[in-house]
C-alpha cells in the first residue's frame, strides 16, 4: 500500500516538475497572443533562454543570475520578433518560425562549440545540490503531502506566481485591459489612444522572457544542466497548443500545463507504477517507450481537434490574434 | 514604435509596385548583410570569419566530389520546398514538412523491404516512390480534412505530426522489420539494390536521378502556378478566401487538394532520399536532415516562386554543406548552418518592409489645429501636442491644402457611396475587401484593388503573378472596377491641385475617412514619389 501510494505521488510530482516549463511558456504565449502577435517561436525564445540561463547560472552557481539570464536571452527573441512583426509587418507565421529556427540553431550552436572545445561549464556541487535539491523546509517533511506539495525547486514556484500575476494584470488591471483592446480590435484601441504598438512590444517582450524562464528550466531542472542536443524537444510547441486549451486564461494554464505534465512524465514513471499496481497496469510494459513519447503530442492534437469541433462562442481567443495593425490601413 | 503620436516624422505608407531590380537587390544585400550579422557571432566566439566563409565555399566546390555533396544535399531540400510552397501559396501553413518526409521514406521503406528484388530495376523503384509519396500526401491529407471540416490550426496539427512521425521512426528503427536487431547498436537494412536510384553521369559529374526528377518538378510547378486553373485557384484562395467563394470556387476541395500534393511532394522527396545513394539506401531517424524546417526558409525567401526556390534551395545547401564542412576543418559546430538560416529569414524579413513599405520623412510640418481636430478617429494627441502644433500652425500647411483635401475627401466619399450602390457586384466586393484585409497576412498590397480606388487603371498593367489580388479582382468584378474608375478621376485630379500633398498621399486619402485622409495630405508634404 505504502509503495504504491508512494508511486502515485511520485508520478504526480513528476508531472508537476515536466508542467512547469510548459506553464512558463504558455503563460509566455498567452501575454503574446492576447495583446495580438500569435507567437510561434516559443521553441526558439526557450532554447535561447535555456542557453544564456544554463551559462550563466553553470559558470557563476547562481540559480538568480540563470534566471535572469535566461529572461534576458527570451526578452532578446521577443524583441527580435517584436520589431519584425509590429515595426517592419512581416507575417507573424514566419517570424515565429524563424525565431523557432534562428533560437534552435543558436542553443544547438552555442552548446556544441563549447561542448567540443571542453569549455561548457560544470555544475559545482552546491549547484547540484540547488538543482536537484530546493522545496519549502519543515513543510516538505510532511508525509505525501509535503512531498507533493512543498518538495520543489523555487521555479515552480514562481512559474505558478508568474501564471497567477499574469491572469491578474490580464483581467483584473487597467494596463491588461489596454493591452486586450490592442489585441481585440487595435484599431478602436488606437482610436481610444492606445498606443497598440508600444502594448504589443512591452507584451511580446515580457512574454518571451517568461518563455525563456521555461527554456533554462528544461536545462537545468529537466537535463540536470547536462548538455543535450534538444533540451527544448517539443515542450515549446506544447506551449503553443496548451494556449488553445487553457482557452487564453493563464489561471487555466496551470492545471493544463501539469495535466500534460503528467502525459510527459508517464514515460519515465510507467515502469514503477507498473511495478506498484501490477494487476491493472501490467499491460505497459509491452506498449513501446516511443509511444509514450509520442502521447503528448496525440492528445495535444486531439485536444485541437476538439476544441475545434466545439464550437462555443465564449472563446478567450483575441479576435485580432495574428494580425499585424498598421494604422494607414484601417 | 517608429510612429510617435507626437510628432510624426517618418511615414510609412504602402508602396505601390517595386521594379523587380530592386526587390531582388534588396533580397541580395538583405542575405550579405545576415552572413556579415553571422560573421560577427563567429567573431565573438573567437573565430575568423572570413576564414569560415572561404571554407564554406572550399566545401561545396573544392572538386567534383564536393559539389556532388553537395547536389546531394540539394535534391531533398528543392522537392521538399516546392511541396511547402505549394500549401503556402494559399495560407495553408504546412510546417509538417518534416513528418511527411519521414512517412514518405516509412512507407517506402517498408515497400521496400516487402517487395525485395522481385521487380526489374527502374519499375520497383518507381513503385516504391510512387507508394512514398501516397503515404506523405495522405499524412497531409488528415490535417487538411480537419482544416475544412472543423476549421483546426493546420499550423500546430502539422506540427505535432512532426513528432509523431518521428517517434514513429524510431520506433520502426527498433523492430526487426527495419534493422537487424543484435548485441549493441543495431544494423539498418538495406534496401534492395534493384531498388537504388541509378546515377547519370554529365562530364565528370555523377548526379542522381532524382536531381532530374527535382528539376523537371520545379518547372511542372512554375507552369502549375503560372498557367493553370488550379494555380489560379489557389492564389485566390491564398489571398482571399471569401473572393473564391463569390467567384463560385470549392475551396474547401481546391485546400484538401492542394494539401495533399504539398504532402505528396515532400513524402516523395523523402522516398526518393531512402532510394537515392545520399542516405546509403537505409533507413535512419535523422533522414530528413532537417529538410522540412529549412524548407519553410528556402520558400519565404523565393517568395514562393518555383525558379526562386531552386536559387534559393541551392544557397541553402551550400550553407549546409559549407558548415558541415567548416565542422571537421576548423571545428566550428554544423549548427552554425541553422543560425545563418534563422539571421537570414530575419534579414529577408525585414527586407520586405522596404519592398513593401516606403517610409517618407516629412521636414519640420506641424499639423494645423482643425486637422487636428477632425483626427479624431486616430491619434489622439495629448493636449501639449495640440497646444504645440497651434504654435505651429501657419507655418507650412497653408489651410488651402486642408481644404482642397476635405473637398477631394468628401468627393472621394461620395464616389464611394456611388459606386458602392451604382453596380449589383460592387457590394460583394466591397464587404469582401474587407474580408480580404482581415484576413491579410502577408503585407502585400491589396486596398489598391477596391472598386473605390482613384487609380484603379494602374491595375491593368500589373504582371499576373506580381499582383495576384489585382487579376482576381478584374476577373470577379471587372464591370464593378470599371465604374469608379472613371467617377474617381475628378478628385484624383482636384488633388493634383493640392500642391504639395504628394500622390501616395492621396492615393490613401480617397479610400479612407475623412478626418484621417485630411491628416495624410496634410502630412504629406515632404513625400518623394
Amino acid at each position: 500500500m505504502n509503495s504504491s501510494v508512494m508511486a502515485i505521488i511520485l508520478t504526480l510530482c513528476e508531472a508537476i516538475r515536466r508542467g512547469t516549463p510548459l506553464l512558463l511558456g504558455t503563460t509566455g504565449e498567452i501575454l503574446n497572443e492576447k495583446s495580438g502577435s500569435l507567437n510561434l517561436g516559443v521553441e526558439g525564445t526557450m532554447a535561447v533562454g535555456a542557453i544564456t540561463g544554463a551559462l550563466l547560472g553553470l559558470s557563476t552557481s547562481s540559480l538568480f543570475l540563470a534566471l535572469i539570464g535566461a529572461f534576458a536571452g527570451g526578452m532578446f527573441c521577443g524583441l527580435i520578433y517584436a520589431f519584425l512583426t509590429i515595426t517592419l509587418k512581416a507575417n507573424q507565421n514566419v517570424t515565429g518560425l524563424a525565431i523557432t529556427i534562428f533560437g534552435g540553431g543558436l542553443c544547438l550552436f552555442v552548446g556544441e562549440t563549447l561542448k567540443s572545445s571542453g569549455k561548457f561549464p560544470a555544475y559545482t556541487t552546491e549547484f547540484y545540490s540547488v538543482i536537484t535539491g530546493g522545496g519549502i523546509p519543515l513543510l516538505k517533511d510532511i508525509p505525501y503531502v509535503g512531498q507533493l506539495l512543498f518538495s520543489y525547486n523555487a521555479l515552480v514556484y514562481i512559474a505558478i506566481a508568474i501564471a497567477v500575476v499574469v491572469w491578474i494584470y490580464i483581467s483584473k488591471t487597467k494596463s491588461g485591459l489596454r493591452m486586450r483592446a490592442a489585441g481585440e480590435n487595435p484599431a478602436a484601441a488606437d482610436s481610444v489612444g492606445i498606443n497598440v504598438d508600444a502594448e504589443r512590444y512591452k507584451n511580446i517582450i515580457v512574454g518571451s522572457g517568461i518563455m525563456g524562464l521555461g527554456g533554462v528550466y528544461m536545462a537545468l531542472f529537466i537535463n540536470n544542466g547536462l548538455w543535450n542536443t534538444d533540451w527544448i524537444n517539443g515542450y515549446g510547441w506544447i506551449a503553443v497548443a496548451l494556449v488553445i486549451f487553457a482557452n487564453w486564461s493563464s489561471a487555466r494554464a496551470i492545471w493544463g500545463s501539469y495535466i500534460f505534465g503528467l502525459l510527459l512524465a508517464l514515460k519515465s514513471r510507467m515502469p514503477s507504477l507498473a511495478s506498484a499496481f501490477p494487476s491493472i497496469l501490467s499491460w505497459s510494459t509491452s506498449i513501446p517507450t516511443e509511444l509514450f513519447d509520442a502521447l503528448p503530442f496525440i492528445v495535444t492534437m486531439l485536444v485541437l481537434i476538439f476544441t475545434s469541433m466545439r464550437k462555443h462562442k465564449s472563446t478567450g481567443s483575441p479576435a485580432g490574434l495574428g494580425l499585424n495593425y498598421f494604422r494607414e490601413e484601417r | 514604435m517608429t510612429k510617435t503620436n507626437k510628432d510624426q516624422l517618418i511615414k510609412i505608407s504602402k508602396r505601390q509596385n517595386l521594379a523587380l531590380k530592386y526587390k531582388l537587390l534588396l533580397t541580395l544585400g538583405a542575405i550579405l548583410l545576415s552572413l556579415v550579422l553571422g560573421g560577427i557571432l563567429l567573431a565573438c566566439l573567437g573565430y575568423n570569419p572570413i576564414k569560415f566563409y572561404t571554407e564554406m565555399i572550399m566545401g561545396n566546390f573544392k572538386n567534383a566530389s564536393y559539389v556532388k555533396l553537395m547536389v546531394r544535399a540539394l535534391i531533398p531540400l528543392l522537392i521538399t520546398s516546392l511541396g511547402v510552397s505549394l500549401a503556402f501559396k494559399m495560407r495553408f501553413w504546412n510546417i509538417g514538412g518534416e513528418g511527411q518526409f519521414i512517412v514518405g521514406a516509412i512507407i517506402a521503406m517498408t515497400f521496400s523491404l516487402l517487395i525485395g528484388d522481385s521487380l526489374p530495376s527502374p519499375l520497383g523503384a518507381v513503385v516504391v516512390v510512387l507508394l512514398g509519396t501516397l503515404g506523405g500526401g495522405l499524412y497531409a491529407l488528415f490535417v487538411a480534412v480537419l482544416k475544412v471540416k472543423f476549421n483546426t490550426n493546420e499550423t500546430l496539427m502539422t506540427l505535432m505530426l512532426n513528432y509523431v512521425a518521428l517517434y514513429l521512426a524510431s520506433y520502426m528503427l527498433k523492430t526487426d522489420f527495419f534493422a537487424i536487431q543484435g548485441q549493441g547498436v543495431p544494423a539498418f537494412k538495406v534496401i534492395a539494390e534493384s531498388l537504388w536510384l541509378t546515377e547519370i553521369n554529365i562530364g565528370k559529374f555523377s548526379f542522381d536521378t532524382a536531381l532530374f526528377i527535382a528539376v523537371a518538378l520545379t518547372i511542372i510547378l512554375f507552369v502549375y502556378f503560372k498557367q493553370s486553373k488550379q494555380g489560379y485557384e489557389l492564389n485566390v484562395v491564398g489571398d482571399s478566401p471569401n473572393t473564391a467563394k463569390y467567384a463560385g470556387m470549392k475551396v474547401n476541395r481546391i485546400i484538401v487538394r492542394t494539401m495533399f500534393l504539398s504532402g505528396a511532394i515532400i513524402g516523395m522527396a523523402g522516398a526518393l532520399k531512402l532510394c537515392g545513394s545520399s542516405a546509403g539506401h537505409t533507413f535512419s531517424a535523422n533522414i530528413t536532415g532537417g529538410v522540412g524546417w529549412t524548407s519553410i526558409i528556402v520558400a519565404w525567401l523565393a517568395k514562393l516562386n518555383p525558379v526562386g526556390i531552386f536559387i534559393a534551395s541551392l544557397l541553402m545547401s551550400i550553407l549546409e554543406r559549407g558548415c558541415a564542412f567548416a565542422r571537421t576543418s576548423l571545428g566550428i559546430s554544423d549548427a552554425m548552418s541553422d543560425v545563418l538560416q534563422g539571421i537570414i529569414l530575419f534579414t529577408v524579413l525585414a527586407s520586405d518592409f522596404f519592398i513593401n513599405y516606403k517610409i517618407s520623412f516629412r521636414k519640420k510640418a506641424k499639423l494645423s489645429p482643425e486637422v487636428a481636430g477632425a483626427g479624431q478617429s486616430g491619434e489622439i494627441g495629448t493636449s501639449d501636442d495640440v497646444a504645440e502644433e497651434r504654435e505651429t500652425d501657419g507655418e507650412i500647411t497653408p489651410s488651402a491644402i486642408t481644404e482642397t483635401a476635405v473637398a477631394d475627401v468628401e468627393n472621394a466619399d461620395r464616389v464611394q457611396a456611388d459606386s458602392a450602390k451604382e453596380s449589383d457586384g460592387s457590394e460583394n466586393a466591397v464587404t469582401d475587401d474587407k474580408t480580404t484585409q482581415e484576413n491579410a497576412e502577408e503585407t502585400a498590397p491589396k486596398d489598391e484593388n477596391t472598386p473605390n480606388d482613384p487609380v484603379p487603371q494602374k491595375e491593368e498593367t500589373f504582371s499576373p503573378a506580381k499582383k495576384k489580388t489585382a487579376v482576381k479582382k478584374s476577373a470577379t468584378t471587372k464591370n464593378t472596377a470599371k465604374k469608379p474608375t472613371t467617377t474617381a478621376k475628378k478628385p484624383a485630379t482636384a488633388k493634383k491641385t493640392a500642391a504639395k500633398g504628394s500622390v501616395s498621399a492621396k492615393k490613401t486619402a480617397a479610400g479612407k475617412t475623412a478626418g484621417k485622409a485630411k491628416k495624410t495630405s496634410v502630412k504629406g508634404g515632404a513625400d518623394n514619389e
